[in-house]
């Protein structure tokens, strides 16, 4: 039976906080590692990322553009059901790009997350969507949409 | 030998959008269901809802709805539905046609009345920034900061 747990008692709060510190680390290999194979990924204004080696690809290309200085959740609640989990959070974030020409942005946003239980204890993301409180054309829209400018330059 | 649920009323939430008919997407929410829409703030319980959706409606009408992807997973009392559609809306009062794609998670509960209800749901657009769903949104908030400085 599905039912919501106390901050207390959160078996998925030391998996998010891993997921926070490695986004801020932009350490692909330990966000990859809190996936599941067949992770779905549905970011804004992108396509939809199916399964790990397609999910390492997007972070990776994230970080050759941008890098994250703040990442935290003012707000989050968790339902657990067995061996399922659904996490929605609000989240502050700050991005400042790498190649250091444009000012850092800042962005508000919502996630819903399901993780899955492990054989060994452990939860990992199995299906994520989010997307940003913020008006159009400020927040994470404003990086998306440079991100995909630079990558219709690219030659094929 | 426990009964097997029925499976989730999806094609309720496709009616109820089309037809504009508040009451009905309302029975199909939890009473404490959060709900996420792209580029507005999170809308939490029933009477949230329905104001979200009244005044959704008086912007716009849905006119189609195609749905292009769907995986649900049944677990217990919840089900995981992971949905794409392509949807098309017109303004109510004047503008053109507005056609846009979108993705959606949602989160089913199994009530102890047998009915499956909404507990989580959030959405976004794969289109580029501008146009799609951000277009609609967009209107609509000014409009709303329009009638914020005329009251």
């Amino acid at each position: 039976m599905s039912t919501q747990v106390s901050p207390q008692d959160d078996p998925i709060y030391p998996f998010r906080q891993a997921f926070l510190k490695a986004a801020k680390a932009g350490d692909v290999d330990a966000l990859v590692a809190l996936a599941e194979e067949d992770i779905v990924c549905m970011s804004p204004n992108d396509t939809t990322v199916y399964g790990k080696s397609e999910y390492r690809a997007w972070w990776e290309e994230y970080f050759q553009y941008f890098r994250i200085t703040a990442f935290n959740e003012p707000e989050r609640s968790v339902v657990v059901n067995g061996d399922h989990a659904t996490e929605h959070s609000a989240y502050m974030i700050a991005v400042v790009p790498t190649d250091g020409g444009q000012s850092r942005m800042r962005d508000d946003g919502r996630a819903l997350v399901i993780w899955r239980r492990q054989s060994d204890g452990s939860w990992k993301i199995w299906q994520m969507l989010w997307n940003s409180t913020k008006p159009i054309g400020i927040g994470t829209n404003r990086y998306m949409s440079r991100l995909m400018q630079k990558k219709a330059r690219q030659p094929r | 030998m426990s009964k097997t649920p029925p499976a989730i009323p999806q094609e309720r939430v496709l009616k109820a959008s089309i037809s504009g008919d508040v009451d009905l997407l309302l029975s199909l929410f939890t009473d404490d269901a959060i709900v996420m829409p792209p580029n507005d703030t999170t809308v939490f319980g029933k009477e949230e809802i329905r104001a979200w959706w009244q005044e959704y409606f008086s912007f716009f009408r849905v006119t189609t709805s195609v749905e292009t992807e769907r995986e649900v997973t049944y677990a217990g009392d919840q089900a995981f539905d992971r949905a794409a559609f392509s949807v098309t809306i017109v303004p109510q009062q004047q503008g053109a046609r507005i056609a846009d794609d979108i993705r959606s998670l949602t989160v089913w509960r199994l009530g102890s009345d047998g009915e499956w209800r909404i507990s989580h749901q959030i959405w976004n657009s794969t289109k580029p920034v501008g146009s799609g769903t951000n277009r609609y949104m967009t209107r609509m908030l000014q409009k709303k900061g329009v009638r914020g400085t005329s009251s």
